[in-house]
Order: structure tokens, then sequence, then C-alpha cells
């Protein structure tokens, strides 16, 4: 790969380096970008001092997006990892070094190598473009910016400027960027030609030159200046900001850590050392199974995203969508389709359950209003393309419907086959349900391949994922334009098998299950919830039902009992809960909890229950209750991969991350497992068969990749 | 006029009482889910709309040209163009007029037209004793001149200028909406007792137009902002429990001491939207679009600002005298006269078949005709439903056109007064297969 970079001498000496990779929408340091990039460094080590080089993109949107993740995944070993580290570092280093005075002039977005980049130059200048922001993003992959952008940012703009976007990888816009000092120049890109060159005219003469300096200085808080100046003040600030990382990462992620020591060792240290430091860190981050486990998913995740962009597809860009019920799930639909663009229909069975979809719809744009995330404008012209119908008026308008009624086969059957006679014959049918049979509710309608499973999960605004169900005779066009349309709406498709529970609910329950059946034995509410979220669940099992709804859940366990038998049974305490009145969990203000109260508490009704053990005889170590439902949730893991619900494990453990928070840094449940070694696992999955029944019966393709010494990913 | 202008449908809001449930939604909001709604009846796309047109009395601060963000919020193409119009109280049939010229012009085919209003949202200003204060503040440099000025400020400077009452009083003749009524309630002989049985009845069949269901594929529900927590589907003036003693009851409003208008028997300060889509009757038979009726002939008129609530009576004289529409007034099977008053109804009722009066203000020799009260305002009107100022225009022709069309009748005529000294009349048909 060459021609990457241009270099264009302009009057007054100024030489324009332009980075155009060539056959990509965006720019990326892969290392033989980078190999060019030290050529054309090494020729230009004879410029005169009197020149100005300004690094600058020809991408649209895109200054540099940062290193290529693809090859940062393949780095082989630790040794490796330091010596790529190593070289970038060596590159930037002449790039600071060089003769000339240097600019990066950033338009678009800049981003981790891209913006180590950008402070290896001796000025930056940023377009005051929407699409320009700066970002070290390297921490939300679990690795580090090991180019020296921790030692160079730090130094920069200072400790305490600096470590929030380096410990969160949060971006920076362009107008924060020019007022905390990391650019000391923001710009109008269509005056960028004339302003450069004033800039670079500047930078050579002494007193503009100094004033240029001198405002770098100025835009630190003095009293934090004052405060990082002595080492008592800088260890305060960096404890405190460990102390909060660990209240966040419960000591899960080592690179925000790792960071903080980093910048701990610093102090006294020459630039060179501090890189020697920076290099180590890196590589010992990128040994870490946590680093390993997460780019993994990030990969995986750009694959089926990049995968549904390439669909083709039958559903136009500004198209007429339907959603019917207008629940929670309904309105939260429409909120998202009308806030890409398209016209919404929501039908329902009366006016009080249309308001009730309309409701939830607002309340997700009026809380992302109250974020900033949009404006108002924006939320008004998204609430006027959702509109409401008590009957099917508008229909044959509908490109697109989803249907997201009450879970009950006959009732979405009924409703399919209704709305079907007012369908024109191209439009796709959509079926939100979570657990029943796509196949089945098919046989309702007259043309069923265009029928799927489209999957949302709950709350629409922030879980990612969706599953895509075909049926039977759904047809492929139909799968395609439905992933090519989750893709649009900024989700993650993914294609599962149309089996009762689908992929991700089907794993979900027998954990969940498993959770209330400890319960049930005597363990303790809590303790059971803060052994999970210790794990790194985003929040228990117990927890997480009340949240779902307690009615919701029982009916989907109960499906699921019906379809696998003995393995799924629904437990005693979930039953007898399930005749309680009024306890559906967070919705009726009481669950496992009392969602009401100041404090959470738990529920004593179901401490009392009369299917749950009073004696305190058994003691239930948290090691207990993560390996009692971790196992389950394996073991259904690989069943799902053995019948082909999925095709790839990897897509698998993506799916568990996206659709239940599966915790990203162990990789999904499958990495997990094989981070415990799967002949173990199959080990305590027979004692536990033996001791607690045959739910634990280790599936026939977990004992043969246990024989045969294999992992999941060597299929 | 040259051909007949298709109305293809319509839909309006529900109309309810100003402060009340819609108080928070502007102007522009209910109109723009109105048309978001018709897009999903009707055959033709937002490619095709050439024009909006909108009338409006009050125009929000925050949205000068009203249609603009009407067509905007409404998803249309920012290629579409958008105008405002306002004429008082005939607003709405200004904008439907308007339209009507400009395809018959051959400017547009496809013109969506219709009034809105939020009279809630009618500003509050502040008097010119505490403008005079705020203006000398800025100006003043030292200190001690500021706070000189601000110790100057009295009770009195809070009082606030009511917009919406401003906007009610003639600023010629000194007398507002209620007084003009009282005016001619006594130049034409309109009792108090006829006055109240009028209103009644008003209310009555407003309530008998919803038992019939005539109203609910004429209303789109709406869900309010700010929270969109409930659907509205109905107007909500309309009195169930209303009473002939009752409104005996009412002291006069306007004129305390010898009056005869009172707030029973005047029409409701309300919210509310409507919007019609327009196009040339080739067009829309090009199309195989399903039309409901058509616009054939419209008439506006003069007359003194104190006397305006006459309007419909010198506006109908023009119109009959017009090419396309019916020569005699008992030629139309159905009339609506916007009730702004029952006062004002009653007295145009007896000027139309008053010899004396058609002489000597028209110049005719014979009266117009007869007012037939049972094809008068058979749905109810502004007195039960209300009178969203800009809206009610565009309300009259849309209900008109619907009652045509559900009782099998062909010609109506639908009219208004109007503040400042105007009438207004359009004539209207249905076709029926």
């Amino acid at each position: 790969m060459s021609n990457a970079w241009s270099l264009i001498k302009e009057e007054g000496g100024i030489i324009k380096c332009i980075f155009d990779l060539p056959g990509e929408k965006v720019n990326k340091f892969s290392f033989a970008v980078m190999q060019e990039f030290a050529e054309i460094l090494e020729e230009l080590k004879t410029a005169k001092t009197t020149d100005t080089l300004i690094i600058m993109s020809a991408k649209e949107g895109i200054f540099i997006a940062g290193a290529d993740i693809n090859e940062i995944s393949q780095i082989k070993d630790k040794e490796d990892a330091y010596e790529k580290s190593k070289l970038g570092q060596k590159i930037f280093n002449s790039l600071e070094n060089l003769p000339c005075k240097t600019i990066a002039y950033i338009h678009g977005a800049c981003m981790g190598g891209g913006m180590e980049c950008a402070l290896a130059c001796d000025y930056r200048i940023i377009s005051d473009d929407e699409t320009s922001k700066c970002a070290l993003p390297e921490v939300k992959l679990g690795i580090l910016p090991a180019w020296g952008g921790t030692w160079r940012f730090s130094q920069l703009i200072g400790l305490s400027a600096s470590l929030p976007y380096m410990l969160t990888g949060r971006n920076i816009p362009a107008k924060k960027a020019f007022k905390i000092g990391l650019c000391d120049a923001i710009v109008a890109h269509e005056y960028s030609q004339s302003e450069l060159q004033r800039f670079c005219q500047q930078i050579h003469e002494n007193s503009p030159h100094k004033a240029i300096l001198k405002k770098r200085k100025k835009r630190t808080n003095l009293f934090m200046r004052s405060l990082e100046r002595n080492s008592l003040g800088k260890d305060f600030i960096l404890n405190q900001a460990l102390k909060s990382t660990l209240k966040q990462s419960h000591g899960h992620y080592p690179s925000p850590e790792k960071i903080i020591e980093l910048l701990k060792s610093y102090p006294g240290k020459s630039s060179s050392e501090a890189m020697e430091l920076e290099a180590q860190a890196f590589s010992e981050l990128m040994q870490g199974e946590v680093c390993q486990n997460i780019l993994k998913i990030y990969l995986a995740n750009e694959e089926l995203k990049s995968h549904g962009k390439t669909c083709p597809t039958s559903i136009p860009k500004k198209s007429h969508m339907a959603v019917l019920g207008a629940g929670i799930m309904g309105g939260g639909l429409a909120w998202l389709i009308s806030s890409k663009g398209h016209f919404v229909r929501m039908k329902d069975i009366s006016q009080e359950a249309l308001a009730g979809g309309y409701k939830a719809g607002f309340k997700i744009y009026s809380s992302l209003f109250k974020k900033r995330r949009i404006k108002k404008g924006a939320m008004s012209l998204g609430m006027q393309r959702i509109t409401s119908s008590l009957d099917y008026k508008g229909f044959e308008k509908v490109d697109l419907v989803v249907e997201a009624v009450v879970e009950n086969m006959d009732l979405k059957k009924t409703v399919l086959a209704e709305m079907e006679s007012s369908l024109p014959q191209q439009s796709i049918i959509a079926s939100n349900t979570s657990a029943l049979s796509i196949s089945t509710m098919a046989e309702s309608l007259k043309y069923p391949e265009r029928f799927a499973g489209f999957h949302f999960f709950n709350p629409v605004n922030r879980m990612p994922l969706v599953e895509v169900i075909p049926g039977k005779k759904t047809s492929p066009e139909t799968i395609s334009s439905l992933c090519h349309f989750a893709q649009s709406l900024g989700k993650t498709p993914i294609v599962v098998k149309d089996v009762p529970g689908f992929l991700v609910n089907r794993i979900l329950l027998p954990y969940i299950n498993e959770s209330v059946r400890l319960v049930e034995e005597g363990a303790d509410i809590k303790m059971v919830d803060k052994s999970l979220s210790d794990f790194g669940m985003p929040m228990g099992p117990l927890f997480l039902s009340d949240e779902v709804g307690l009615d919701v859940g029982y009916k989907v366990a109960k499906l699921l009992e019906k379809a696998y038998g003995e393995r799924m049974k629904v437990c005693a305490l979930l039953e007898e809960i399930h005749s309680y009145e009024g306890v559906l969990g967070k919705k009726s203000g009481i669950g496992f909890y009392h969602h009401n109260a100041r404090k959470l508490k738990v529920n004593q009704k179901i401490e009392g229950a009369k299917n749950r053990k009073q004696d305190a005889s058994t003691q239930f170590t948290s090691e207990d209750i993560i390996n009692r439902t971790m196992l389950l949730l394996i073991n259904e893991a690989a069943l799902c991969i053995e019948e082909g619900v999925i095709a790839k494990a990897t897509d698998l453990d993506l799916a568990m991350v996206m659709g239940i928070g599966f915790p990203p840094f162990r990789g999904g449940p499958l990495s997990y497992a094989q981070s415990i070694g799967i002949s173990k696992v199959v080990e305590m999955l027979n004692t536990y068969h033996e001791k607690y029944g045959m739910r634990y019966k280790p599936s026939q393709y977990l004992i043969s990749l246990s024989q045969d010494n294999k992992n999941f990913n060597q299929i | 006029m040259k051909g007949r202008i298709a109305i293809i449908d319509g839909l309006r809001t529900p109309f309810c009482k100003a402060g009340g449930i819609l108080q928070h939604t502007e102007a522009d909001d209910l109109a723009a889910h109105l048309i978001n709604e018709m897009f999903w009846r009707q055959k033709v796309t937002r490619d095709d709309v050439d024009e909006v047109i909108f009338g409006n009395v009050i125009q929000p601060v925050h949205a000068p040209n009203i249609a603009r963000v009407i067509a905007l919020k409404s998803g249309l193409p920012h290629s579409t163009l958008a105008h405002s119009v306002q004429r008082n109280c005939a607003s709405g049939m200004e904008a439907i007029t308007t339209a009507a010229s400009k395809i018959l012009g051959g400017e547009a085919n496809l013109i969506i037209a219709g009034g809105t209003e939020s009279m809630s949202r009618a500003p509050l200003l502040l008097n010119d004793k505490m403008k005079a204060c705020l203006e000398a503040l800025l100006k003043a440099r030292s200190l001690s001149a500021k706070i000189k000025i601000l110790l100057s400020i009295r009770p009195g400077h809070f009082k606030p200028v009511i917009a919406l009452l401003k906007g009610l009083t003639d600023p010629v003749c000194g007398l507002n909406m209620g007084q003009t009524a009282e005016r001619i309630a006594r130049e034409m002989a309109v009792q108090r007792d006829e006055q109240d049985a009028y209103a009644l009845e008003s209310h009555h069949r407003a309530i008998k137009a919803y038992e019939e269901g005539f109203f609910e594929s004429e209303i789109s529900a709406i869900a309010p902002t700010p929270n969109y927590k409930a659907l509205i589907n109905q107007d909500d003036g309309i009195r169930h429990d209303l009473s002939i003693e009752k409104l005996k009851k009412m002291r006069p409003y306007f004129d305390r001491a010898c009056g005869s208008v009172t707030i029973g028997n005047a029409c409701q300060i309300t919210d509310g939207a409507v919007a019609l889509f327009l196009s040339s009757e080739e067009y829309a038979k090009e199309r195989n679009l399903n039309i409901l009726g058509y616009l054939t002939g419209y008439a506006y008129c003069g007359l003194e600002p104190e006397r305006m609530g006459l309007g419909p009576v010198y506006s109908t004289a023009k119109l009959l005298k017009q090419e396309g529409t019916p020569d005699k007034l008992e030629d139309y099977d159905l009339m609506e006269i916007n009730e702004a008053f029952a006062a004002q109804v009653l007295a145009c009722a007896k000027a139309f078949s008053s010899k004396e009066f058609c002489k000597n203000h028209l110049g005719l020799d014979e009266p117009l005709g007869i007012v037939d009260p049972n094809k008068l305002n058979i749905h109810g009107g502004s007195i039960a439903l209300g009178h969203p100022v800009g809206a009610t225009g565009a309300r009259l022709v849309l209900t008109l056109l619907r009652a045509l069309k559900t009782k099998g009748l062909n010609r109506g005529m639908a009219s208004l007064c109007v503040g400042g000294g105007l009438g207004a009349s359009l004539s209207l048909e249905v076709d029926h297969e």
C-alpha cells in the first residue's frame, strides 16, 4: 500500500502533507501507512526551519480515524505489542523533531492514533465543523494510547483536564478542544486556506508566536494548575480519579487503572523514559484477557453492522412504517423509527392505549432533549411524524409493519391476518415477539414469505441488539431488508433460528430461573443480585426480572418450559409469586423489591413465601451463586451452537453482551467458558448434574469439545 | 369563477376551550398534526403539494410565517411553498379562496389550505409605562441612574396588556366585538329571549350531531403537548347540562345596563385547526381522487366596522349575483352563518328577509330571501363548538360539505362576519354518484 500520503509544496514555505487512504472512506493508520508516513518524514528532514508542514486529510468528515483495529487485534504477544508501540512512538517522535514547524489541521473526526499524530505536531488547528472532534477512545477497547498519546496529551493541557478524556474516551467537540488548549485556533473550514496561511506567518514571527503559546497556558484553570504543580496535588487528583474509576468499573477493567498508574509515574521523567513506560503498559494490557475479549466483541459488532449496510433492501429511505400495539415497546419503536425520519403509524384498539404509545415515545425524546442530545426542533419534528389510528386506515401506504401486541399466539395470528388484507403485497411484516414461533405465526398469512421475526430489546433506546428471525417460508429478501433496516436504525442485527425464545431469551431464562430457585432454596435476595452484579452483569437477575415485569417473564418462562421440558421447568417460587396480586415488578411498584421506597427494600412477602426454605441451614457463597447460574447459561449457549441457532460462537457472545449486558470484559458466555477451561466446565456440570438434577446435564457439544481439546472458535 | 375547485378532503382537530387541554400546543403543531394524518389517508404524496396556505389571526411570535412552519413540520419537501394569510375571522376562508385563485390562475395544482389558532397562546404584553422604564434602564449609564429608574416602578407598571382583548376591540370605532353585536341586535330588534333560545339550540344540535356520529370522521384525535398524556378526540365546549333557565340567569356582559348579549349566547374562545386539500377539478379527477365537494364561487364585502355582524348579508348579496352560483338564497340546501353571537346570526336572518333592509342597504327591490332555521347551522355552531378565530372559516366549509354529502344534498353557502367590518360568503356544492 503506497500513495496514501502526498506532499504539495506551496508558496511561502508551506508544505501540505495530505492523507488520503486509497479505496477507503476513512483514513486509518495501518502499519503499511505508518511505514509510508515514516518515509515521508525522512524526506522532510531536509526542510528548512522557515518551512511549515501542514498535515491534513482529503476525506469527508474524517481527519484520521485512528489505528486499524483489525491489525491491533492481530498483535501476537506482549513483545509484538511493545514493538508496535515503540515503532509508532519513533515515527511520531521524528515528526515532533522535524526542523520545520508542524501543524495538524483537523477537519473531521480525529481519533486515537490520529489524535496522537496531531499531538506530535507543534500546533493544532481545528475547524468548527460539526464533524470535527478529537478523542482518545483506546480505553473503550481495553487499551491505552501508546504512540506517545498519554504523555503528550497530559503535558499539553494538564493532568486534570486530560484525565477525564483519557479515562472515558469521550469526544472533545471542536469548540471545547479550542477552549481547553488542545487546539491553538478554531477556524471556519470554508476560510481555512487563508486562515492557515495567516497562522503560518504568525508562527514564524516572534511576538505573534509568543502570543499563541501564551494563550495555551491561559486556558487552563488557575486552581488546577497550582494543584498540578506540586506532587501532593497531583497525587490527590489521581487518587480521586482512581476512586471514581473503580466505582464504575468494579475493578473489572484494567485499562483506566493502568492509565492512572502510568500518569502517576510520569513526574520527573523525560519524554523518552515516559514513552518507554507507556509502551510497556500497553503491551501488558494487550496481553490481558479483557482487552482481547473487548476487541473480539468490537470486531464482531463492526462486521455485523457493515454486513447490514451491504444488505439489499426494499425499504425506501423515507418510508412509511406502522407499529401494531402502542405499549411501551410500540411507543419505543415509534420513537426509534420517527427519529430516523420515517413516518410512523401506531395502531391499537383504544384511545388510551394509543396515548400510552405517544407518551412512551415522547419520554425517550424528552430524556434525550434533557441530555442535550437533540434539539427542540428535531424533537417536535419527530413527534409530528408519529400518527395513530384505531383502524387500518392508511395501511395501504405502509412499507414495513412491526407487530408488538400482547404475547399470545392466537391473538397475534388474528391480528396479522386481519392486517394483511389492508396491506399492499410488497410491504414487509415483522413480529417483535420475544419467544413465540415465527413459522406458526406465519400460518395465518397469505404471503408468509414477507414475514419474519424482528425482536428488539427493552428499553429500545438503550439496547443495541435486534434478533432477525426467518420462519420456514420467509424469503431471503425479507431478511436482507430487515437487517439493512435495523442497521440504518443504528442497531446491530443478528440472524437467529426460529426456536422457542430464539437466542437471547432462551439463554437468559434458565439463568433467571436458577437465580429464583436459589432464593427458593434459602439464598438471600440481595446476595444473589450482588454476587452477579459483582460478576459484571449490569444488574442482578432478580432486579432484572422486576425491571422486565414479572408477568412478562413468567409468560416467557412457561413458554420455554413447554418447549424444552424438564430442563427449563419454572421453579415453584416463581409460580407462587405469579399467584400474588399486584406483584408485577417495577411497573406495579413491587416485585422482588419495593421500588417506590426511597431506599431499595426487599419484598418480605417473597422472603417469607410458602415455597421458600425458611431455615438458614444452607449457606450460599458468591461462588455458588455464580456457578449455579452461569453454568446453566453456558450450557444453554453451547446447546444453541450445537443446534445451529446461530452460526458463529463470536456472534453468540456478541448477542449476549448486547442483548442482556453480559459483561463485555468476559467476552460473552462462550469466551467465559473458555477462560475457565471447557473440560473444567464439563466436569462441574457433571457434578452439578448429580447434585441438582438433569438441567445441568452437559451438552453433547461441550463434551466433544473437551474430549477433542478444542475451543469454540475452532469449529 | 372560471371553474370549480375540488376540495378533496379535510380534517380538523377537536376544538377545545382556551386555557384548557390544548393550551400548551402551538398553533403550528395543531395544523401540522392534521396534515401528517391526511397524508396517511390520501392517495396524493408530499411531493405532489405545490403550496401550503394557512389563515391565522394571532400570529405567534415564534412562527412569523406560520404556514411555512406548518409545511416543514408536516414533512413536506423544502421546495414546497408556503404563505400565511390574515383576514381576521375570515382567515380560514381567505386561505381557501387564495388557494382557489392560485389554482384557477394556473400557479398551482395541489394546495393545502386551512386555518389554525391557539387563542391560549395569545401573549400578555408589558404596558407602555413598563416598556418606557425598561428602555430607559437600557440607556442609563450610571448605577445611580439605574437605581433611580428601578425605584420609580410602581404596581401599575405590572398591569399587562392582554393581546387577545386588544385584538377583539376595533381600533377605529372603539367597540369590542360584543358591543358591535349589541349594536346590530338593537338595529334589527333581536330580543334577549330569541338569542338565548338560539344559543340553546346550537348546543342541542351539536349534541345530536355527536350522537349521530357526524363529527367522528371530521376530527382527528390529537395528543397534546407537553406530555402527550391523553388522546383528545372531542370538542369540549358543548354543554350537556345547559338549560334556558341557566341562560336567562346570565347578565349581559358587554352592556351591563341595557344589553342582551351574554357569555352564554356568544361564541367561545377556543383552540383548534382545520386543514383541507384543494386542487382543480381536472387534477383530482385525472388522479381518481375521492372528492368531498367543490367551491363554486366566493365574495367578500365591506361595511361599517360597528355593524360588522351583518357582513354575511352584504357578501351573500354579492355572491348571488355571480356566475356559477345560485341566483336565489332559497336555492341553497344548507347554510352556515358563523355564530359569533346569537344576536348577530339572528340579525342577519332578519336582514336577509327584510324588504326595507335590502332596499336601504343593498339597493335591492326585493328581499334576498327567507333563511329557513332548519337549513341553518344544522350541526350547531361556534356557540357550542367554539370559535378559534383563524380556523373557523375553514371549519364551516368542511362541516358544510360533509353535511351536504351525508344528507345527499347539493348546494350550500358558508358565510362569516369579520371583525373590522367585512363579510365573506362561499358557495359550495357536492356531486353524488
